[in-house]
């Protein structure tokens, strides 16, 4: 594998990644030990969460297809070993400033029509808390699907916040969650659309309990500045390379 | 993990035998780890480079973790 060529993206963008009964198995264990190792590394490594996040998807039955994509993968890594999260230097007496971005595709698993959901926090700049995950429920618009992403990013903030009151520091409040879908936004704020947002269930409005209680303050963002982007799609090489570089993510010279 | 001494602040993260010291105030930071040294037979690292498997490289722009 060490002998490979590093690959530029680390997902192709027309292929989706399907369970196809017709191909031929590959060896489980290892598709599992490469997704486990792979799994680990999206710990530092944000611009990997989205491909992970899809292979891993495939651990019970792994094809010939899925095991191509987890190399592909490896062969990304391979080339961008130097890259790392920038912590940058700040000010003294900067605002303790907690920004965070969610981001949902829809119907993005073409077998189950579940979304993928995204989110990515940065504090003081940098990137310190990112996920990428299959929703639990079928989403029926993009507007529930980013509701149900924007809940799992509230969810974060609450945790975060009082992670950050535990070492001391007081987060400037309300955090700004950045969404770019409109009627999501509408629909945190007040029981909009009630025809068609009825059946979203009720969990998921623990994002409206937080921006009512001024905790979280959703800003609308254009979907070229949505960073939770690089988390919910597979990107085009030079989008993928701009949104990168935008989540904090740096090469080091060594 | 930390504690406050006027107003600063002095987050010490330790993970079995390894301590990562930071602070706001670089007295305090020396005072510690002369404090320490003295109590227990450690080494002094200088500046933070690697810690659970992760490294670390200074940029211009600041650390980089990776």
């Amino acid at each position: 594998m060490m002998n490979r060529n590093p690959s530029s993206s680390h997902a192709e963008t027309n292929v989706k990644l399907v369970m196809n009964e017709e191909e031929e198995h590959v060896d489980p264990t290892l598709f599992k030990q490469i997704v486990g190792s792979l799994r680990y590394l999206c710990n530092s490594r944000p611009n990997i969460a989205y491909a992970v996040g899809i292979i891993s998807r495939f651990m019970s039955e792994p094809r010939v297809s899925h095991l191509l994509a987890a190399k592909r993968v490896m062969r990304y890594i391979k080339g961008t070993l130097q890259f790392g999260i920038l912590f940058p230097k700040c000010l003294n007496g900067k605002s303790m400033e907690l920004i965070a971005y969610s981001d949902a595709d829809w119907c993005g698993n073409k077998q189950d029509r579940k979304s993928t959901s995204g989110y990515l926090f940065k504090f003081l700049n940098a990137s310190i808390s990112w996920c990428a995950k299959k929703q639990p429920v079928v989403a029926l618009s993009t507007c529930e699907s980013e509701y149900i992403a924007g809940c799992m990013a509230a969810c974060q903030a609450v945790w975060l916040e009082n992670i950050l009151k535990e070492m001391e520091i007081e987060v400037s409040r309300p955090i700004a969650l950045f969404i770019d879908n409109k009627s999501a936004i509408s629909l945190s704020r007040n029981p909009v659309l009630h025809g068609r947002s009825k059946q979203i269930e009720a969990k998921f409005h623990f994002l409206r309990e937080q921006v009512n209680k001024g905790a979280l303050q959703i800003v609308h963002c254009s979907t070229e500045l949505q960073l939770a982007y690089i988390f919910t799609k597979p990107l085009k090489v030079d989008k993928f390379i701009e949104l990168r570089s935008l989540i904090g993510m740096k090469e080091v010279e060594t | 993990m930390k504690k406050g001494i006027e107003g600063n602040q002095l987050p010490i993260c330790l993970y079995v035998d390894d301590l990562i010291v930071t602070g706001s105030d670089v007295n305090e930071i020396e005072a510690f780890k002369t404090q320490m040294m003295n109590e227990f037979e450690m080494s002094d690292l200088r500046n933070l480079t690697y810690f659970l498997g992760m490294e670390f490289t200074e940029a211009a722009e600041g650390l980089v973790m990776h």
